[in-house]
């Protein structure tokens, strides 16, 4: 049953595929001009939100009227590439103008261009290799900290106050060697952790500010000392740092369904920007001065 | 193998007295608790869900909506750019089972679908020009499956493999979790009886079946019998989270099951093993009290939705609503253990989305809305959902988030905390809170360095049981609560109190237990002064001059009876910022509408600690 399942659709997809290589030779070229021209102006922009968005015309002119410069844009290469892909759909001899069927067109162009089902896509050794090289930040984990802390509190005395009462517990828990389980029995009750175990950096923005954040990751690596203090939004903190890891990269053996994954959408997105380029090379865009929008 | 008994007593004392001197070598596993708290929504849909498609979801995708969750920008369908200011660390995509990614799947001219008697239904409707009728099959086939085909289970599980295989592609131990799940959308006479399903483990046993749909049945207790099937088969382990009590027009919490039986034991142990938790607040409303419910509390009156049913067919009688509020189930759920020796709604609190735009977005300053139509644009405030078929879209609550203590981020250790109920709910902010109850905390633990230690050493996390103590003295409680990092202030804590008296009648109290600075009790009333407002309507902003950054404290039950079964649970509210429709309202230079709230007081809901004689 599976098999009965699978096997059309990947004819439908290749046969797709064929025929959008081949598209030049289907293209009626008309005599007329405006034909190959996608003229933008604001009837197709409030008529393409009214669909899109189940809107009122009155109600999709208002909101045209107060989007940004760049959603705008946004929207209006939406539709300028809908009304490219439904003219193809069209010129297949498929023809309709209720607003769903075009919907379907579209999106039936669309899947077709992008192409790339599961089963069909096995990538060759190399190019999972080549993606893989090539974006190693889509297969990093950050540098991540693990530290403890003693806190005193800056609400109930002064800043100055508790820097001295930190500056004498820094010689105490460094002469005690004081370790990272016995730092509850120091200091005081902390609003968020009091022990942070492999986070990374926008945690430690978020709980105790940029500044302590920039500097607790530039303590030197040494275990069992006590270092600081160190100020936050919060008071003043006195770190033991056992472990911090640097961002690395993950072997290519512990990513390999993910760098299959990634270069699968990235080439759906390659062959559907190429297939674009190719069809809107066959119309103008003219684009209602009055709109105010480059696309 | 050991020589003696004598060798091995002597070797355990030696080995203990070494312990105590010696660090231990591995740093995590010095604390033996969850020290982190994760942020995700179990809760989301993208155009896999017929609904979602229907209403223009046409191109965002579980892929999407994992990139989205993990902090990359997307573009949705009003042409604007979305991000995340914090990424989420977990995620699950529950696409509505029933035609799970068929209406897309059909409109591409997938043959799994369109070879399929649906499919070929459907080409009907579209060939007598009817689109419209394609997409209400989807509600139909759950009222009347015989008349409206679901897809055969080959179809079906061709679809599923993909949706898991994406899941646990995205599934990133560590860093991001990407649990497998899907939502059960069973409706009977257009009320709500929706739950998630999500799942602990990856493709090889996700994969085995398919998901169960609300067009094979619309019982739960049919659903719980396919959990215990999957579990069964493959060794895996799943949950239920069930949703949006206030449109189930009295059937979520029920008295009786669907086919009109009294509940029984075999269904409350059902329901207790399936369903540990509930997603008490989204973007179709609040759910965790009802101020006709709770009229001494000043709080309950939040984001309610209270007119009617999902399918708008019947309208709300004040019967109904016990049955379908979280702190009355909670209530209920004392009063069945007492009749029937198992208490059916044992569950912890979560907030989530069920946004069907593949974005999750909670916050009051960056919300998307729930379909296409209710992304950010000057009309969202007046149109309604569905086509205006259903609510005034400025009543989408801005909400929420399932926050998770656990040890690590990975699917087991989030699923075991959600199974244990060590979770919480919020209704969009990062709010942080610690919730321990024993029989002999010190006054004093709650404000040593090392609170969270003594609390998992005397006593019990959010969603455990107290029972037992000792013979004279009340339960006390460590509570701890810090502000969204980058949110509002806080301006108090609350004990929410449940339980059944003497005379079996069910009864709850809400005890204001810390506060912001320069307030007191009323005497004559009771209630603890309003921390006042720094809301500014005109421009949407607020400011952190008053509430307090964190509040904690000791709380024992001033008025316990150790012969009364209850449950605590702890309500932390900020102070009011400007709604999102405030946001809006000042961005795009609209009016608001008359009955939209100008602020809000966003919150957390602990899961409950229950007390059992």
């Amino acid at each position: 049953m599976r098999f009965f399942l699978r096997e059309p659709l990947i004819h439908f997809v290749a046969a797709g595929l064929v025929l959008f290589g081949l598209n030049q030779l289907f293209v009626e070229k008309t005599s007329e001009v405006s034909a190959d021209t996608i003229v933008i102006d604001q009837a197709a922009v409030v008529q393409f939100i009214q669909h899109r968005q189940n809107r009122t015309p009155e109600d999709a002119l208002a909101q045209w009227q107060r989007l940004s410069q760049s959603s705008r844009s946004n929207l209006i290469k939406d539709l300028i590439e809908e009304e490219a892909l439904y003219r193809k759909a069209k010129a297949f001899g498929l023809d309709e103008s209720d607003y769903v069927i075009r919907r379907r067109m579209v999106q039936k162009m669309d899947f077709a261009a992008a192409g790339l089902t599961e089963t069909e896509f096995t990538p060759s050794a190399a190019a999972l290799s080549d993606y893989y090289k090539a974006n190693p930040e889509q297969f990093s984990v950050p540098a991540q900290i693990t530290f403890t802390h003693v806190y005193f509190d800056t609400q109930q005395r002064t800043p100055a106050a508790a820097l001295v009462l930190a500056e004498q517990h820094l010689n105490r828990l460094n002469a005690d060697q004081v370790s990272f389980s016995e730092s509850g029995q120091y200091g005081e009750r902390f609003a968020y952790h009091r022990n942070y175990v492999d986070r990374a950096q926008p945690l430690i923005v978020d709980h105790f500010g940029a500044e302590f954040a920039a500097r607790v990751f530039q303590l030197s690596a040494t275990p069992d000392l006590w270092q600081g203090p160190l100020k936050s939004r919060h008071g003043v903190h006195l770190v033991l740092m056992p472990t911090v890891t640097p961002e690395r990269i993950l072997a290519f053996s512990e990513v390999k369904p993910k760098v299959v994954m990634a270069l699968r959408l990235a080439e759906q997105d390659k062959r559907r920007q190429a297939f674009m380029e190719t069809l809107l090379a066959e119309y103008s865009v003219a684009i209602e001065p009055g709109l105010g929008v480059v696309p | 193998m050991l020589p003696s008994g004598c060798f091995v007593v002597a070797g355990l004392l030696g080995q203990q007295a070494i312990a105590e001197t010696e660090k231990p070598y591995s740093i995590p596993s010095t604390e033996d608790y969850p020290q982190n708290v994760y942020w995700g929504d179990t809760h989301l849909h993208t155009r896999n869900s017929a609904d979602a498609y229907s209403l223009g979801n046409q191109n965002l995708t579980p892929a999407d909506a994992y990139r989205f969750a993990r902090g990359q920008e997307t573009i949705v369908h009003n042409g604007m750019k979305v991000k995340l200011k914090r990424p989420l660390d977990f995620l699950v995509v529950s696409d509505h089972a029933e035609y799970l990614g068929g209406y897309y799947r059909y409109n591409v001219g997938d043959p799994i679908v369109t070879e399929t008697t649906a499919g070929a239904q459907w080409a009907g409707y579209i060939a007598e020009g009817d689109p419209a009728k394609m997409m209400a099959s989807f509600v139909n086939s759950m009222q009347d499956p015989a008349n409206n085909y679901p897809f055969p289970e080959a179809a079906q599980q061709l679809i599923w493999d993909d949706v898991v295989r994406t899941a646990d592609t995205f599934n990133d131990p560590g860093q991001f979790t990407a649990f497998s799940g899907y939502e059960w959308t069973s409706m009977i006479d257009g009320n709500n009886l929706h739950r998630v399903v999500v799942y602990r483990d990856a493709f090889d046993q996700v994969a085995q079946l398919p998901p169960f749909t609300s067009q094979t049945s619309r019982d739960p207790r049919d659903l719980w019998r396919a959990l215990a099937k999957y579990e069964a088969t493959t060794g895996g382990q799943v949950m239920a989270i069930a949703h949006n009590g206030n449109i189930s027009n009295g059937m979520m919490f029920p008295n009786v099951t669907v086919d009109g039986q009294p509940i029984n034991a075999d269904y409350a142990s059902l329901r207790a093993r399936w369903e540990p938790i509930y997603e008490v607040t989204q973007v179709k409303g609040d759910g965790e009290a009802h101020p006709t419910l709770s009229p001494n509390d000043e709080f309950a009156d939040f984001e309610n939705w209270d007119a009617d049913n999902i399918g708008r067919t019947q309208a709300k009688e004040d019967w109904m609503l016990e049955h379908e509020y979280a702190r009355s189930a909670l209530k209920l759920g004392l009063a069945k253990e007492a009749e029937l020796g198992v208490n059916p709604f044992k569950f912890g609190l979560i907030g989530s989305t069920d946004g069907h735009n593949t974005v999750s977005t909670t916050e009051e300053d960056n919300f998307f809305g729930k379909f296409p139509e209710s992304e950010p644009k000057p009309e969202r405030m007046t149109n309604a959902m569905a086509n205006d078929a259903l609510w005034k879209n400025w009543r989408l609550v801005a909400a929420g988030y399932a926050a998770v203590w656990a040890k690590e981020n990975t699917r087991a250790a989030l699923f075991d905390a959600m199974k244990r109920r060590e979770v919480y709910a919020t209704t969009g902010s990062r709010i942080q809170v610690r919730f321990f109850g024993g029989w002999s905390f010190d006054a004093t633990d709650i404000n040593q360095p090392d609170y969270v230690a003594r609390g998992y050493k005397k006593g019990v996390p959010m969603g455990g049981d107290l029972s037992q103590g000792p013979d004279s003295g009340a339960p006390s409680f460590l509570i701890a609560a810090a502000k969204d990092p980058d949110g509002a202030n806080l301006d108090r804590v609350q004990v929410i109190k449940g339980w059944q008296d003497a005379n079996g009648v069910l009864q709850e109290q809400v005890y204001d237990v810390a506060w912001s600075e320069g307030r007191v009790i009323n005497a004559k009333t009771g209630k603890l002064e309003a921390v006042g407002s720094t809301v500014d309507v005109k421009t949407a902003t607020y400011l952190n001059t008053i509430g307090a950054t964190d509040l904690a404290t000791f709380w024992q039950d001033p008025d316990f009876d150790a012969s009364e079964r209850a449950f605590y649970y702890v309500r932390v509210l900020e102070i009011p910022r400007p709604r999102w429709t405030t946001v809006d309202a000042a961005y795009f230079g609209v009016e608001l509408p008359d009955d939209a709230p100008r602020s809000v007081q966003d919150r957390a809901y602990t899961s409950p600690i229950w007390y059992t004689p």
